[in-house]
């Protein structure tokens, strides 16, 4: 049994050989015609945008330029790849994931974590005032340390 | 991860995954009053990174639509006739027909070889087996060093299977399925009701996909995980454990296990795209996948000369996946299409000639008439075969290095060569998503149009299987498919209810002894009790491995004690308790014994005319006066031929002088027959001994050539033929020694001779009657299988058959009726070939040691050629033994004495009373021929009628 895919019939090469009676010298798919009208206009408004003038000579590179795009462009696509899916393949390049180098997250850290030995605790005020006289500058010097901490920079021991 | 994350959240997925989880058992357990708990936060909702959105059985639902999934059975392929192969085509076809207006996603993965499973279902299944003799391989070395030997060989197992678009999904079922949560507490049917709209629709593509063809069955919950897994995790290798499989649906917080097992991730336009396994067995493995496409394809010849163009991909030294995406059109969608190319061909004609007098190119002619055609396939006959579809198929294939991929996708570039284009596209990262279920196509690019006969004739489930899962390993599959073979001789008695009678069949040095040898080494390990019968002796040196030592004894036949061969004793008198299970035991057990009695006469008898001149033997008196002293004889066990010759002296019929002159002729090779007649009072038959190997060799046997008639035999080649029938009928009696349920076997070698002599069918019968009742398996091995085919019924009787190779035309073809495979098929130049050696080394010094190939039919519609391989350090001292080649430069190149058996002097006591009832014994005649002897005889018409007779014309 002999099987085989319909491809055949939807690979028809629709030409526009030109004008009747007039050939051109060259077959281009009607397709090359309609990218070859969009990159000269592409490439017509570039040159609009360099400053160059409307003139026959820049007119002239403007055809050959589009020409050699449009054969560029041609020779890509294919009744197998089709001008959009190359394009959406092109796009799916671009917004495919890329490898992450750089790591997130890490090692967890607990430096940004206050930590007191003792809780506060309610004070008696004979004990209160006793504590304020002998070591208040100490007391102060505890709290400047905890102020560094809660900024995340390791003090001395 | 996959690229296309919406909640971009700090936490990672599978930490929100799991906070959702919790968080919903914890809703479950305090829904009573449906309040959130206090201090509670609320919980950051997740998306799937894939499509897939739920998982409930078998369907998968993403946003837009629902597929039903199936597992497809796989399909046998080789050794199969062409009509039957297109009938598969057609079946499968009818069945993509009828999916019309669906979207099917057809999935091609593969999981490795079980080892493990078969490791252990085959220790399971050892049962009794061997005890371990010290200093010698231990059981458990020789399963790890089986293992070992299936591990290096990394083979995978094909799975299939193929989704169908059951309908696509509308704004309301969105909107229910996020609402699911609240909406269940107050109108739970809403949440279902999606699901029980569609059940009539899913019990059609149940009942259409599991139809002959497809043979496709809903996947399982573990199934359904093991594809989405191993889709997600693309061409990592396959996960060690996977989690546990949920018995709830799978919700969107769940799949996150599965896209979390992998990252995707590439560089602009590289070849490959890069896998990570980030979890579980696979952490920190990284895989280059190249993704490849199906480009333009050339008419195939399916089945005839092309394999069917998917399963081509198994040839491949690695596992291919497949993703197809296939929509089946609509004929009138069609059909408008058509009518669209067939104005654009008219219109592009027209502009050559008309407008510019020019001649338009071939190919334009050639489109038209192919639309024409397909124009006339889609709207002639009943049948949908006609129907077209669109299609994208990928493969993928991965390598630890980005090398190692492209090698195997040139591999693959090869191997489809020239017929089949396949492309190797950019965008892999897009590609390579496809092959997750439940993805959208990422590209439109390389579309396959075609019917769906097109599509039906790439087979991706078939595949090569032949074997079970728990027996013992035979080697591999070597067709387009590399599978490991495991046996279990058994099964079929068990389980299948089937005969255990195994047809061997192979020339001189194809490798029977080896394949036996091995088998039988194997099967001793498992726990079976094996008796060979080997005329030529090589066996005899299984008993020499030291393993097998303690447990084995050869005989030699031809020195063993007089009367070894008492064609009397060699048919086993049955036991009464063996009949216990019948309905009527003791009226079972009578008719058993006169069949015994009856099997005996007729033994006699033949192998008397057997031994007797062939110009006599053929006289018609000869046979009457042989029958009639064989009567007067009986069938008691404890008679002997030297009986049959006074009763022929004795006789006193018309024949009397006839008689005398054929008891004269057996008298002078009286001598000879020393093994049949026993001595007075010494019966080597009292001796029991629990051997689990016994090899009775018969070395020095003189044997008849290959295709000399029976009229041609020497008296020492028609003894020869004779002794080996008796041995053959000895070895059938050890079966009934050993309990019913024991794994016994028994395996003739040279069976030659059993189409050669009458009593070869009814041996052949006993076989196939017993081996089932006595869990028996029978291996009969031969170099030419014509010799079984003349037995007759014997291909109905067979269960297994090995085909090595053959090098006549007629022995090829006789083989492939054995294993009943089409003839004249070109499945006979498959004979031919089996383990040849390529043309340039035939000159070769070397000796030949390429593992031999055998085409296996394994009784249960598996047939496959097959790689015998016994490698492996652990069997190195086997591989030695079984070397039957002569080398003459072999070390220690002496003859080894056979051992001989010394039975005891002390005479078998028959003690019970001989009866026999006429009924019982009308029919054990009529079963085993007698009676339609004596009538032929009577009417002259001799002997030489038979079959048995007639030689190898």
């Amino acid at each position: 049994m002999r099987v085989r895919t319909d491809d055949e019939v939807y690979r028809v090469d629709a030409v526009w050989l030109g004008p009747p009676k007039a050939t051109f010298p060259w077959r281009a798919r009607y397709v090359a015609w309609g990218v070859g009208i969009v990159v000269f206009l592409l490439v017509t408004a570039i040159q609009r945008q360099l400053g160059f003038g409307f003139d026959f000579i820049t007119t002239g590179w403007g055809f050959v330029a589009t020409i050699f795009l449009t054969r560029v462009i041609c020779s890509r696509i294919s009744h197998e790849r089709p001008l959009s899916s190359v394009t959406a393949m092109w796009v799916r390049e671009l917004t495919a994931p890329r490898e992450t180098t750089s790591g997130r997250g890490g090692a967890a850290s607990a430096a940004r974590i206050r930590v007191n030995a003792q809780r506060p605790r309610k004070r008696h005020k004979k004990a209160a005032k006793r504590a304020s006289a002998a070591g208040r500058s100490q007391h102060r010097g505890q709290q400047d340390r905890r102020q560094k901490e809660v900024r995340g920079v390791r003090t001395p021991a | 991860m996959f690229g296309r994350r919406r909640d971009r959240d700090r936490r990672s997925a599978a930490h929100v995954a799991q906070h959702a989880a919790a968080a919903r058992d914890d809703r479950k357990v305090y829904s009573k009053r449906g309040r959130r708990l206090p201090g509670e936060q609320s919980v950051p909702s997740y998306t799937p990174s894939i499509a897939a959105r739920s998982i409930d059985g078998h369907l998968l639902r993403t946003g837009q639509e629902v597929y039903a999934w199936y597992r497809l059975a796989p399909q046998r392929w080789s050794f199969r006739s062409d009509s039957q192969r297109q009938d598969l085509i057609a079946a499968i076809a009818g069945q993509y027909a009828e999916l019309q207006g669906r979207w099917m996603h057809l999935r091609v993965t593969n999981r490795p070889y079980p080892i493990r499973m078969w490791a252990e279902a085959h220790v399971h299944n050892a049962v009794r087996r061997l005890p371990d003799t010290p200093g010698t391989l231990s059981f458990d070395d020789y399963m790890v060093g089986e293992q070992q030997q299936l591990m290096g060989r990394s083979m995978a197992e094909k799975e299939v299977y193929l989704g169908v678009q059951v309908q696509t999904r509308n704004m309301m079922d969105r909107a229910v399925e996020r609402a699911a949560p609240v909406l269940r507490k107050v109108f739970p049917d809403a949440v279902d009701a999606e699901l029980v709209a569609i059940e009539s629709e899913i019990d059609h593509l149940d009942q259409v996909i599991g139809s002959a063809g497809l043979e496709g069955r809903p996947a399982t919950a573990e199934e359904m995980s093991w594809l989405m897994h191993r889709s997600c995790s693309l061409g990592l290798p396959a996960p060690r454990n996977l989690p546990a499989v949920p018995g709830a649906p799978w919700e969107p917080e769940d799949l996150a296990s599965f896209t979390d097992a992998a990252d995707f991730h590439q560089e602009p336009y590289s070849p490959t795209v890069t896998v990570r396994g980030r979890t579980g067995s696979n952490a920190g493995i990284k895989r280059h996948v190249a993704v490849l496409t199906v480009g333009l394809m050339h008419g195939l010849q399916i089945p005839e000369q092309d394999d069917p163009w998917v399963q081509r991909s198994d040839r491949l030294p690695a596992a291919v996946e497949w993703s197809a995406r296939i929509y089946v059109r609509r004929p009138e969608e069609v059909s408008g299409e058509l009518q669209r190319q067939m104005s654009k061909v008219r219109s592009q004609v027209r502009h050559y000639t008309d407008e510019h007098e020019l001649d338009p190119p071939q190919s334009l002619a050639r489109q038209a008439s192919r639309v024409l055609e397909i124009d006339d396939e889609m709207t002639s006959g009943f049948t949908a075969l006609g129907t077209r579809v669109r299609s994208w198929w990928r493969l993928a294939v991965s390598g630890p290095t980005e090398r190692e991929a492209l090698r195997l996708a040139q591999g693959l570039l090869d191997l489809y060569k020239p017929k089949v284009a396949i492309e190797h596209p950019e965008a892999q990262y897009a590609i390579a998503r496809e092959f997750i279920p439940g993805e959208p196509l990422s590209s439109s690019a390389y579309l396959r149009r075609g019917s769906v006969l097109w599509a039906a004739s790439a087979v991706p489930t078939a595949t090569a299987e032949v074997g079970d899962r728990r027996g013992i390993l035979l080697g591999e599959t070597v067709t387009a498919t590399r599978r490991p073979v495991a046996w279990d001789p058994w099964m079929a008695q068990e389980l299948r209810d089937s005969s255990g009678l195994t047809a061997m069949v192979a020339g001189l040095g194809a490798g029977k002894s080896f394949l036996g040898g091995g088998i039988v080494y194997k099967t001793l390990r498992a726990g079976a009790h094996w008796t060979l019968l080997d005329p030529s002796g090589p066996l005899a040196a299984l008993c020499e491995l030291p393993e097998l030592k303690p447990y084995a004894r050869p005989i030699n036949l031809l020195n063993a004690q007089a009367g070894i061969l008492n064609p009397y004793r060699v048919v086993a008198e049955p036991q009464l308790d063996h009949f216990v299970d019948e309905e009527d035991p003791e009226r079972a057990w009578r008719r058993e014994r006169a069949l015994a009695a009856a099997t005996r006469r007729r033994l006699v008898l033949d192998v008397l005319s057997g031994l007797l001149p062939f110009e006599v033997a053929r006289l018609p008196q000869t046979r009457i006066v042989l029958l009639r002293a064989v009567r007067t004889v009986g069938g008691r066990p404890d008679a002997h031929p030297g009986m049959v010759f006074e009763a022929l002296r004795r006789d006193s019929s018309e024949h009397h002088e006839h008689a005398v002159v054929v008891a004269d002729f057996l008298d002078e090779m009286r001598e000879r027959m020393s093994l049949l007649i026993p001595e007075q009072d010494a019966d080597p038959y009292n001796e029991v001994r629990d051997d689990r190997l016994t090899v009775l060799t018969m070395a020095g046997l003189n044997l008849p050539k290959d295709g000399v008639g029976r009229e041609h035999w020497t008296d020492a080649e028609a003894l020869g033929v004779e002794m080996l029938n008796l041995a053959a009928w000895l070895t059938q009696r050890s079966i009934y020694e050993r309990p019913k349920d024991l794994r016994k076997g028994v395996w003739i070698d040279e069976a030659f001779f059993l189409s050669e002599v009458p009593t070869g069918r009814v041996l052949m019968n006993r076989f196939a009657r017993d081996s089932r009742k006595w869990n028996v398996r029978v291996l009969l091995s031969s170099q030419i299988p014509a010799d079984f085919l003349k037995i007759q019924g014997f291909v109905t009787l067979l269960d297994s058959v090995f085909v090595g190779r053959l090098d006549d035309d007629q022995a090829q073809a006789d083989a492939l009726r054995l294993l009943k495979v089409p003839i004249g098929a070109g499945y006979e130049q498959v004979v031919a070939s089996l383990g040849r050696r390529p043309g340039g080394v035939r000159t070769n010094l070397e000796r030949d040691r390429a593992p031999r190939q055998f085409i296996f039919g394994d009784g249960a519609g598996g047939v496959e050629r097959i790689r015998i391989d016994f490698s492996g350090p652990h069997l190195e001292h086997l591989r030695n033994a079984l070397d039957t080649t002569p080398d003459a430069l072999r070390d220690g190149a002496e003859p080894t004495d056979v051992e001989v058996s010394s039975p005891p002097q002390d005479p078998f006591a028959y003690a019970e009373q001989y009866t026999d009832e006429y009924d019982d014994e009308l029919a054990a005649d009529l079963e085993v021929g007698l009676t339609d002897e004596l009538v032929d005889s009577a009417h002259g018409e001799g002997g030489n009628r038979r079959t048995g007779r007639e030689g190898r014309a």
